[in-house]
This record gives C-alpha cells, sequence and structure tokens, in this order.
C-alpha cells in the first residue's frame, strides 16, 4: 500500500521507563546512531497505526526486560516538524513510508504503518549523528502515557465511524 | 563516582537482542572503556555524575544537560570515546577518537563545573 507522509501527520515511537526516560524526560540513547546513520529510526504513521498493534508490541517488548520497560509511553510528534531540522542548513533527515512485511523466521509482525527515519548524510563521523539526535530528541519528549492514547485513538476511530453514518 | 561505577557494573547483563531483534548488548570492552572514562572525568568531585545508558546498537553512553550544556558521550569499545555537545550560548563541540584516558576540552569542562 503506497502512502504519502503528509506534514501535519503525526508521527509516534514507543517508548519505556525507565529505561528510555528518566525524571520524564527521554534520554539520547532511546536514538541509536547506528539507526540514525544505517538502518532507518523505526516509527509509525498515526493515520495507519491500530491500538492493537501498539498494546501488543508494548507487552512483547516489555517481556523481553520487564525491569527496564516497567511504563509504556507514545513520544508523538509532527512530520513537518521531524522534517524541518536542518544541520548545516541542509534537511537533517529523510523520513519515509516502509512498511514491514511477516517475517515468520525472524518472529516479525506486519506493520503497514512503518515508517524509518534515516539521516540524509551516511558518511559523517560520530559526533554527526550525535548531534542529529540531540536535534531530534525535543520532538519525542511530547509523552502520552500507552494506555491514554490506545483510548484516544479509540474514541477518535468511534466517533468518526458515527460521524460517517 | 561510585554510583556510575555501580550502573556501568550492571550493563554486563544486557545480552545481544535485549532491546529487540538486531539489538547489540554492550560488550565487555566498551563497559570497561567506559569505566576508564568516569574514573578521568569524575575525578573532578565538582562534576555531577551524568546519566548513562545503553543504545540498542552497543553503545553505552553518559549524558549531561542543565541550563549551562547539553554534552552526548559515548563508547563503543575501540579505546576511544566521541562527543557533541552544546553550550548554552550556542556554541558546539564535536569530538571523536577520543582516548578513554583523556579529559573533555576545558571549555567543556567549565560549563560541566557550572551545574
Amino acid at each position: 500500500m503506497e502512502y504519502t507522509l503528509e506534514d501535519m501527520h503525526s508521527l509516534l515511537r514507543l517508548n519505556f521507563a525507565p529505561q528510555h526516560i528518566v525524571d520524564g524526560k527521554v534520554l539520547p540513547t532511546a536514538i541509536s546512531t547506528e539507526d540514525l546513520k544505517i538502518r532507518g529510526y523505526s516509527l509509525d504513521a498515526e493515520p495507519l497505526i491500530d491500538s492493537e498493534t501498539l498494546t501488543e508490541r508494548a507487552q512483547s517488548q516489555s517481556e523481553k526486560d520487564p525491569q527496564a520497560r516497567v511504563s509504556p509511553y507514545i513520544s508523538r510528534f509532527q512530520y513537518c516538524d521531524a522534517n524541518a531540522i536542518k544541520i548545516d542548513e541542509a534537511p537533517a533527515f529523510n523520513i519515509f513510508h516502509s512498511p514491514v512485511a511477516f517475517d515468520q523466521e525472524k518472529q516479525i509482525k506486519a506493520n503497514p504503518a512503518h515508517v524509518s527515519l534515516l539521516c540524509n548524510e551516511s558518511e559523517k563521523g560520530k559526533p554527526y549523528y550525535r548531534k542529529a539526535r540531540i536535534l531530534l530528541l525535543p520532538l519525542l519528549q511530547n509523552l502520552i502515557e500507552l494506555n491514554a492514547y490506545v483510548e484516544k485513538i479509540k474514541t477518535d476511530k468511534t466517533e468518526k465511524t458515527t460521524a460517517d453514518h | 563516582m561510585h554510583r556510575a561505577l555501580t550502573t556501568l557494573a550492571s550493563l554486563r547483563q544486557l545480552a545481544d537482542g535485549w532491546a529487540g531483534y538486531e539489538s547489540k548488548g554492550p560488550e565487555s570492552r566498551t563497559i570497561a572503556d567506559a569505566e576508564v572514562f568516569a574514573q578521568v572525568v569524575l575525578a573532578e568531585p565538582a562534576i555531577l555524575e551524568p546519566i548513562i545508558s545503553p543504545a540498542c546498537d552497543g553503545e553505552v553512553n553518559f549524558f549531561w544537560e542543565n541550563q549551562h550544556i547539553t554534552l552526548d558521550l559515548g563508547f563503543y569499545g575501540d579505546g576511544f570515546y566521541s562527543f557533541y555537545a552544546k553550550t548554552e550560548d550556542g556554541e558546539e563541540f564535536f569530538g571523536d577518537h577520543q582516548s578513554i584516558d583523556s579529559m573533555l576540552p576545558t571549555k567543556i569542562v567549565e560549563h560541566l563545573l557550572k551545574a
């Protein structure tokens, strides 16, 4: 399915306290520099995500390290804000829809909402990618408790369905 | 310094896969490098301890953030550290291939001491 990101669309990232969030703030290590440079930092496009996917992912990740992943949160920010970040007067990131197919061998679930965020520069030294994540980090600080977020998107869907009828 | 070293020791339990598919746990040598640097930088008792955390690519990170400076500094087990810092007046500092037993640039230390 082709999907075009639009400026006002929200992007989401699941983070956990205390692994990624300490004293209410997301840490730089919530964003690996290798992801920014090579693999792509994984996000979800809000218009395509369903609440079950988020809940299942949080549960599955929490089970792998229950002490570090006590409280799940959603970092939510707009595509245009990430897209506007510049380094040396050039756009820092390429943000694109990258749906994930089911992979039984790797135990990866299909995710049609998957979005990748990658630095446009791929040959810079480590300090460059540290700067890139420090610039991205403020966007991740908009945190919503996962349960509250799931309730919100369920309510929004119900209201939309009612309006459509 | 004791708390920093205790936190670093606790990272030894993180194995590959700890943060999902393809995630890497910090290698022993990465933690050892961070321990050496912690003893250098925190030998100055007026410098507050950083937040120490692992990233899913095997990095061990030291993070300082206050009204005077933001400093993102990390280790990958190659005997060096790298960093990016930005001070309250907008001055930026970039460091790569810094030997783990070497202190930070004086200007950065001055800002860390202000906290």
